[in-house]
């Protein structure tokens, strides 16, 4: 017997050892192979469904010029692209070429390449100087700026007139013009004609909101552009009431497609969008300027960065790569795009578009935002924060400027512990890491000494059973609990990019900051609430539709049962957005029914108390398929000779149900409960897509939270860390059924 | 059938439910099918234009993308899961429903608690893990994650239980094998039970999104709900594209849940020994 184990060891092992030798020979060859990850940016006219025709073709004129170098690209989506980016770097694999605003966060890594040596004297008079600029931290240079963008207010021209309203000459006003404009507007049409949205990274806020002063990095500074934005809705009523909780696209929907608004914020690539469909006549204008004339617009500089490169030959060829896309005569393609180029030899590629050119005019007014490697959690944090605000219409000048003032003191207190983190954490006792893997260790030499003895005897006798657990098990060891192991070690880590098994231990630093965050708590709070209704709704409307579908003949059946399924099978992704239409504040269906039973219209994705009831709505009528057919399987699987005898016997279809039918399906009704709850506790996907956890948080959970801090703030060990304290939560509660049940497995 | 009270009210309330659950389907299928400059997303509109139906959007979606490629690749990781699955499933849920070996009850509670653990926890691990095998952008490093379920491994092991053991012990004293026993007697038993995981597993890997986006990178390769994603624009959707490509993307699962159905209705365990 143990020659035998002995011969299957070192045949798995040379079999192993040859497949990983294949792989890698399989990998080597002669031509320099460079990747570049890059979004759907640009449509060509020829081939409009192909989003990436125009690099393909730049890419290939490049492989032409440079023999030795193939270039491959990764299209990326805009919904998750990002995080593919950041999760290739996580895992120490990032692509060669990308292309997004200045990556602060990886340049402080020392993941990308400086690229000054490859900028001449002639290319850098060619450069706007401000786009350049924004490519640089450290006096070093990262990447070759590409494109510009800002954001303008754009004027529905048709409704300006029906108003009786005039156009901003020049495309320049006061918000005083602005105002007295908007409110004329808003008398003439009975409309609020001014519509924006307080959303996490948007730009088309911020003029109005860093107005009056402040900043992100200091702004305490902003009550004033705060209570201008809460004044355009309660005091000037030109703004929506349900404004703090709407999202660009709704308010890019009320422009384009219902025209309900004459006037709001969207960047320029809203120009050839709108150029190209022809459904309304749009002009742009600057935002108001207060008296002093402070810089108005934000805009910001896309380019194309190169990551860390060992090989010198291919790190000169990545760089040339990433400067040839970016060169004046490439540039001319984001004619298709609707941003500007940053080269000013490409500057003449709008002459023919009016709009274009009024909108490079009025560029000049624009100015960057402030760069900060905590920026997009300070962002996440003022929206979040202005939503609130917004969406609360009892608040005065004085109120704001408190909420206002706290708001900033925390921002103040994160950049505080952002800078002085590094030194803390290295000096943080390891003993929660030391613990854990002391723990493992105990917890494997247990199972080694319980089982030592009977295990190489149950091994031969009960061998057709391990025979038929090897596959599962397998998979089951190297898919999902290595990777555990790996994650719950990373949540007692400060993990970087491409760390390694044991790096940079920081103890329960990661529990703390997650029990200390408040929207984290916030979340669970939701997500127990969630599971709450969620379960007990699915289980029994699963239960009564498959008792009355289960009586039906046959063909009937498979009908319903179709219809019930149906909406569980369909992408949860495309669902959504049919469901958006549904919850819409003007235009829903819901609301319509509500006012036809004369009840004020809900805001049902747009109010912070009914964002997660909405999301519950959604999952419920999504929801019992599944259910549904595990509760008529077993209900198949009961002898008819219950219910005959029942019959027999004079009891009624409630008695019925009551006494045979419900205690029989008890253990599917445990089985669904259980399984359920830890399905409804990891609630992620709904709520990504119908609220994004707002507005003002109030929808978040705790799987969105995760997500969030994950990818959005790059704190892997916090995000490990809170999703293992869900962990727990949910083990606690399967407890508890488990036992109050009294369920047999 | 009687049309009394009783069925009536029965017949109203499925239909009642069937209605809410239908509609937004009901209303994709109509907007697929309505050409870029009718559709008025946001403002139902329900038949005002109804008599200018166009198959546009689909004949744009299959001339202007990869689609029938992605369909094709969805299909194959798809198939190519669901039947491993219902294999190692299957086995693993009769060993520990069946046999009672010493870590039976260590790989079920761990198998247990696994179902606990909140995927995105280990996603990063498992992509790492992909890249050092070298297996990113092919379909096996979709395939290998996806190859064996917890909730599979549970629901087996709660059907299988059900199979009564005098019936296993009949065929061991007939003479056969262990082999024999599994796919003779307790795989028809248990059918059921494997066409509810068949679908189960076909359909939530059909519709999978976030996985696949992150290992698949080259076009040819994309999956179909992976492959649709790389249609939208950065701020605009196409409605209608995007409708008619979640439309293309249930057929498949409606016909196999069509024909999958006839056997949840039948118990084929019925008749077989009483227990």
């Amino acid at each position: 017997m143990c020659k035998i184990i002995k011969y299957l060891i070192f045949s798995a092992a040379a079999a192993a050892s040859f497949l990983f030798g294949f792989c890698s020979h399989a990998g080597a060859e002669d031509k320099i192979k460079i990747s570049v990850w890059d979004f759907p940016r640009i449509t060509l006219p020829e081939k409009p469904n192909d989003r990436f025709l125009w690099l393909r073709k730049i890419c290939d004129a490049f492989e032409k010029i440079n023999p030795g170098v193939s270039v491959e690209i990764t299209k990326l989506t805009w919904n998750q692209g990002g995080e593919k980016i950041k999760i290739a770097v996580f895992a120490g694999v990032p692509p060669d070429i990308s292309s997004s605003d200045l990556p602060l966060k990886y340049i402080q890594s020392g993941l990308v390449e400086p690229v000054d040596d490859y900028i001449t004297q002639q290319d850098v008079s060619d450069y706007f100087e401000s786009a350049l600029g924004s490519f640089k931290s450290g006096g070093k240079t990262y990447g070759f700026p590409w494109a510009q963008k800002t954001d303008y207010i754009y004027l529905n021209k048709a409704l300006f007139a029906k108003a009786g309203a005039e156009l901003p000459r020049d495309g320049m006003w006061s918000v005083e013009e602005f105002r007295s404009t908007m409110k004329k507007i808003a008398s003439a049409l009975k409309i609020r004609p001014f519509g924006f949205s307080v959303e996490r990274e948007q730009t088309s806020e911020l003029p109005f909101l860093f107005l009056c002063g402040g900043g992100y990095l200091d702004f305490r500074n902003a009550a004033g552009g705060v209570s201008l934005l809460h004044d355009f809705i309660y005091r000037d009523k030109i703004s929506p009431p349900e404004t703090g909780g709407l999202k660009t696209r709704d308010i890019w929907i009320d422009f384009k497609e219902k025209q309900a608004v004459a006037a709001a914020p969207f960047g320029i690539w809203a120009i050839p969008a709108l150029a190209r469909e022809k459904k309304i006549d749009f002009d742009i204008a600057q935002y108001p300027y207060l008296k002093d004339r402070r810089s108005l617009s934000h805009s910001s500089v896309i380019g194309y960065f190169v990551f860390r490169q060992s090989d010198p030959v291919k790190r000169n060829y990545c760089i040339k790569l990433a400067k040839f896309i970016t060169d004046s005569q490439n540039q001319k393609v984001l004619k298709y795009y609707g941003q500007f180029p940053t080269r000013k030899s490409a500057a003449s590629i709008y002459e023919t578009d009016a709009l274009m050119k009024k909108a490079f005019s009025l560029f000049e007014y624009a100015a960057p935002a402030a760069a900060h490697p905590l920026l997009p959690k300070i962002d996440e944090h003022i929206k979040s924060e202005c939503q609130k605000l917004l969406l609360d219409g009892s608040l005065d000048a004085a109120k704001i400027a408190s909420k206002t003032a706290a708001t900033g003191s925390y921002v103040d207190g994160l950049l505080e512990s952002g800078a002085g983190a590094p030194d803390r954490l290295k000096t943080a006792a390891s003993g929660g890491a030391g613990l854990l893997i002391a723990a493992l260790f105990f917890a494997a030499a247990a199972v080694f000494l319980r089982f030592n003895r009977k295990l190489p005897g149950d091994l031969v006798k009960n061998r057709w059973a391990y025979f038929f657990m090897a596959p599962a098990a397998g998979v089951f060891l190297v898919f999902f609990i290595f990777p555990l192991v790996r994650g719950v070690l990373i949540s007692f880590q400060n993990y970087s990019f491409g760390g390694g098994w044991l790096d940079n231990f920081c103890g329960l630093e990661n529990f703390a900051y997650a029990i200390k965050d408040a929207v984290f708590i916030k979340s669970m709070f939701n997500t127990f609430l969630y599971t709450a209704i969620v379960v007990p709704a699915n289980i029994s409307i699963a239960l009564i539709l498959a008792v009355l579908v289960y009586r039906l003949s046959e063909r009937v059946q498979t009908w319903f049962k179709g219809a019930f399924y149906l909406p569980g099978v369909i992408s949860i992704v495309t669902l959504s957005i049919v469901w958006r239409y549904i919850f819409d504040f003007k235009s829903g269906i819901l609301n319509a029914v509500l006012s036809f039973f004369s009840v004020q219209p809900v805001g049902w994705l747009t109010s912070e108390e009914m964002s997660l009831f909405s999301i519950i709505v959604f999952t419920i009528l999504k929801g019992p398929g599944g259910a549904l057919l595990i509760y008529l399987t077993a209900l198949c699987n009961i002898p008819k000779d219950y219910f005959e005898a029942a019959a027999v016997d004079g009891a009624g279809p409630v008695k019925t149900f009551v006494k045979i039918t419900f205690p029989l399906l008890l253990p599917q009704t445990m089985f669904l409960a259980i399984s359920l709850t830890i399905d409804a506790m990891q609630v992620f996907a709904p709520v990504m897509l119908l609220t994004e956890g707002g507005p003002a948080n109030s929808s978040e959970v705790v799987m969105h939270r995760v997500y969030k801090e994950a990818f959005n703030n790059l704190n892997m060990g916090a995000a490990s860390a809170m999703s293992l304290i869900l962990f727990a939560f949910i083990l606690v509660a399967s407890i508890i059924q488990y036992k109050y049940f009294k369920y047999d497995y | 059938m009687k049309l009394d009270l009783k069925n009536i009210l029965i017949y109203s309330v499925l239909s009642i439910w069937a209605a809410f659950t239908l509609f937004p389907i009901a209303y994709m299928l109509y907007s697929s099918l309505l050409s870029p400059e009718d559709i008025k997303i946001g403002s139902i509109s329900f038949f005002s234009n109804i008599k200018k139906l166009t198959s546009v959007n689909y004949r744009e979606l299959f001339a202007g993308s990869m689609i029938s490629r992605w369909f094709v690749n969805s299909l194959f990781i798809c198939l190519v899961i669901t039947f491993a699955q219902l294999i190692i499933n299957g086995m693993a849920g009769y060993a520990l429903a069946k046999k009672k070996f010493v870590l039976n009850d260590l790989m079920f509670w761990s198998f247990v608690a696994v179902m606990m653990v909140p995927s995105q926890i280990i996603c990063i691990p498992i992509f790492i893990m992909i890249c050092d095998l070298k297996l990113v952008d092919t379909f096996l490093a979709v395939i290998l994650p996806s190859l064996v379920s917890p909730f599979g491994v549970f629901m087996m092991r709660q059907y299988m239980q059900g199979v009564p053991d005098e019936v296993l012990d009949s065929a061991r004293i007939d003479g056969c094998s262990e082999l024999g026993t599994f796919f003779r007697i307790v795989v028809p038993m248990s059918l059921p039970a494997f066409s509810t995981l068949g679908i189960f597993v076909f359909i939530s890997n059909w519709n999978a999104f976030l996985w696949p986006l992150l290992v698949l990178f080259s076009e040819e390769k994309y999956t179909l709900a992976v492959g649709l994603a790389t249609l939208q624009g950065q701020h605009t959707i196409d409605y209608g594209l995007l409708m008619a490509g979640a439309f293309v993307s249930a057929v498949p699962i409606i016909i196999i849940f069509a024909f999958f159905s006839k056997y949840i209705i039948k118990g084929p365990t019925e008749g077989a020994v009483k227990g």
